[in-house]
């Protein structure tokens, strides 16, 4: 997946910085590449495993500015991943086991939204929302074929955040986004314990864009 | 005058050396009326292992818990299930407990009260011919009384059987070999109480006094008094040189030794040596095993020991296990007959309250009236506590196992039906029952026991059952999992569902799955 979001990043940047086709035809397309923190929603379920609900995300994307207005399309993949232990629950405290667990959540994005490009000329604040697919993950030792989970899990999110743009072809911005992928969790495993479903959260990002 | 001065000399010296050697020789040789057991030595032979025993017919599967009476008919209660003489008495928290004693006594004509040790409650001593429980009834009137009940007495729950073949189907049975690999037999910072009839923790010959003629049972054929006898103990090889705290409040010491054979088997299912090359092997195999006998058998009657099992007693034990850092207290013991137990209930609600773990048998009256093990009746209100039920190598509740509403939970404890004979029970060392039970013999051939020899036995109860559940508490708490509550929180979310769909009175929830638990919740599974 990581080579992946490389691909995909080095490709819309090789695009936007292509002096022929979509540039040329009026179309704002740039490449990015973020790091941010995500809270997830099932915060009990988190803290239990992980010790904290709040880990490490990186990724990257494109987005394309089409040619109405602010409107704009994008695609992004991000990734986290945590190492914590097993754990029982019993009536809300938490056992740990010390046996090894890793999980990683590695979510494509596709957002539409609107950004406002003519409050300043360096500085654009943007907004959006769209689809998500979450890819969940999860091995730990002593497990037998089946007991690990490899699954995806489809949701939404929504966003907002602003860009400023240091040079014509770079820009540096903070979002905040927030997503919600119901029914993730919650059928087993400490987040059944805590009736926690929802594998979705709230994250904060950096990007760094190349193009226009 | 230097002669009468020399005279004067030397019966005092004479004297004093007299009186040396008679206060040495009374401390070693019990007499008739101190009903005491002097340690004679401390070294003693090594320990014989005669290896399995599945051509045995040790005991008659289907007889009842026995309890000897003397040939002359003293103090026997054979008959009621109790001891004769004195019951147990609680008095309120605040009741000024001076005068609540005094006032008591007077009132029922009781000659002595007694606190006991690790006990909350007083022995009252009433007239021999007193009814106990007329008397308890009339001191549970009182204002100042909390309970009142008679000394009842408890048994092991277990039914040896007569093996065929060595095989250790139990832990296969429930996975125990990838739990293992999960959890590998806890560790010694892990304390687990066996209450029962003493174990083979030690090495050592004790002298004893077997002072009068018996009877196994009523009616039954006259044992002759064996006068003073020399029995040798060992350690039980299996069992290794991990025992702490021992004590036995059936002699009122600290050397818990098994002249029965039941506790020692016990102890073997909660932790015998594993992973040595030697026997067979035990759940939890690890731990260090705190040895508290509070069942009395055969022998500790024929020598006259000063305590039966009787509710007080098990209550002392429970909670001397508690106060000297057990984190699991097994019974594989009860009692069907008699009222309530509430010094023991409260024995059990002060041990999960310092933290332990209890496992308690259901029993083995299924066939026999299916009464349940009145000392069981508290753990389904009590997180902490669970009585455990048996069954076969099938899995099917075990013929035996009594089933009630205290039944939590199930694990093996053998079934010689099941497996169409006696590679169904379950197999431990123990001591060689050939040596100890002597008094199985006919009068003519009865002899002092040695327990310095042992042997591979199958037995069968939910006195086996009860140990497995032991056992895995403690490789639970070396897990993590530390709090009684949560212990039993963790079993029935993994037990598997057996008999009707979820809880019942055959299984309770269901089959113990040690692998399972061990292992425990990830995020999403």
């Amino acid at each position: 997946m990581r080579t992946w979001i490389l691909r995909a990043l080095a490709g819309a940047v090789l695009l936007s910085s292509s002096p022929t086709g979509a540039l040329a035809q009026g179309l704002d397309i740039k490449g990015y590449g973020m790091i941010g923190s995500m809270t997830f929603s099932a915060t009990n379920s988190f803290e239990a495993v992980f010790g904290d609900a709040t880990g490490t995300i990186y990724g990257g994307g494109a987005e394309v500015g089409l040619p109405w207005g602010g409107l704009y399309v994008g695609v992004g993949a991000w990734r986290f991943s945590a190492d914590g232990e097993r754990v029982f629950v019993s009536d809300s405290e938490v056992f740990p086991l010390g046996i090894p667990l890793s999980v990683e959540v590695t979510p494509v994005e596709i957002t539409g939204g609107w950004r406002f490009k003519n409050l300043s000329s360096r500085f654009v604040p943007y907004a959006g929302a769209g689809w998500s697919s979450y890819a969940y993950k999860e091995t730990s030792d002593f497990a037998d074929a089946g007991e690990n989970v490899d699954d995806r899990f489809n949701g939404w999110h929504i966003l907002g955040g602003a860009e400023f743009r240091v040079t014509r072809w770079l820009g540096v911005g903070g979002e905040i986004a927030f997503s919600s992928v119901a029914d993730a969790l919650g059928a087993g495993g400490a987040s059944e314990a805590f009736d926690e479903t929802n594998l979705g959260g709230t994250s904060y990002r950096l990007k760094i864009s190349v193009g226009r | 005058m230097s002669t009468l001065r020399a005279c004067i000399t030397g019966v005092v010296c004479g004297v004093a050396l007299a009186s040396l050697v008679w206060a040495r020789a009374a401390g070693q040789e019990p007499s008739a009326g101190n009903a005491a057991r002097a340690l004679v030595s401390e070294a003693a032979m090594p320990a014989i292992d005669r290896g399995l025993r599945d051509q045995d017919i040790v005991r008659d599967p289907a007889r009842q818990p026995r309890r000897p009476e003397r040939a002359d008919g003293a103090g026997s209660a054979q008959e009621t299930g109790y001891l004769p003489g004195s019951v147990i008495v609680k008095f309120k928290a605040g009741a000024d407990r001076s005068v609540a004693v005094s006032s008591t006594m007077a009132q029922v004509g009781a000659t002595a009260a007694e606190r006991p040790a690790w006990a909350d409650f007083e022995v009252v001593t009433i007239g021999a011919g007193a009814d106990p429980e007329a008397v308890a009834a009339e001191l549970r009137g009182r204002a100042d009384v909390e309970y009142a009940q008679p000394r009842y007495l408890n048994h092991t729950m277990y039914r040896p059987n007569d093996p065929l073949y060595s095989n250790q189907w139990n832990f296969p049975a429930i996975d125990m070999e990838r739990a293992w690999d999960i959890q590998p037999g806890a560790s010694s910072d892990v304390i687990v109480a066996v209450l029962d009839t003493g174990v083979a923790f030690r090495t050592a010959t004790f002298r004893y006094l077997s002072a009068f003629p018996f009877r196994l049972t009523a009616g039954g054929p006259v044992y002759p008094a064996l006068g003073v006898v020399d029995v040798p103990f060992a350690q039980a090889p299996e069992l290794g040189n991990r025992f702490v705290a021992p004590r036995d409040f059936i002699w009122n010491d600290s050397d818990p030794v098994d002249l029965d054979g039941h506790g020692t088997h016990v102890s073997g299912t909660v932790g015998q040596l594993t992973n040595n090359g030697v026997g067979v092997a035990g759940m939890a195999f690890n731990v260090r095993i705190m040895p508290v006998k509070v069942i009395s058998g055969e022998w500790d009657f024929i020598f006259n020991s000063p305590n039966d099992g009787t509710d007080d007693i098990v209550a002392q034990g429970i909670r001397y296990a508690a106060d000297n850092g057990a984190q699991v207290i097994n019974m594989s013991l009860g009692r069907e007959q008699g009222g309530p137990a509430p010094a023991v209930d409260a024995a059990i609600r002060y041990a999960v309250s310092r933290g332990a773990f209890v496992a308690i048998a259901s029993g083995n009256t299924r066939e026999q009236g299916n009464q349940p093990n009145v000392l069981g009746n508290i753990s389904p209100s009590l997180a902490g506590a669970v009585t455990v039920g048996a069954v076969g190598r099938s899995l099917d509740v075990a013929y035996y196992s009594t089933t009630s509403a205290a039944v939590e939970l199930s694990a093996p404890g053998g079934d010689v039906r099941q497996a169409g004979g006696a590679p169904g029970g379950i197999l431990q060392q123990t001591v060689d029952l050939d040596l100890v039970a002597t008094y199985e013999r006919p009068p003519s051939q009865f002899g002092p026991p040695r327990a310095d020899s042992f042997a591979y036995y199958y037995f069968q109860g939910t006195s086996m059952a009860t140990p497995h559940v032991s056992g895995f508490a403690a490789l639970l708490i070396q897990q993590g999992i530390t709090s009684p509550a949560a212990i039993e929180d963790a079993m029935k979310r993994w037990a598997t569902d057996k008999g009707t769909a979820g809880r019942d009175d055959q299984y309770g929830v269901g089959l113990i799955s040690p692998r399972n638990t061990l292992r425990g919740l990830g995020l999403a599974r």
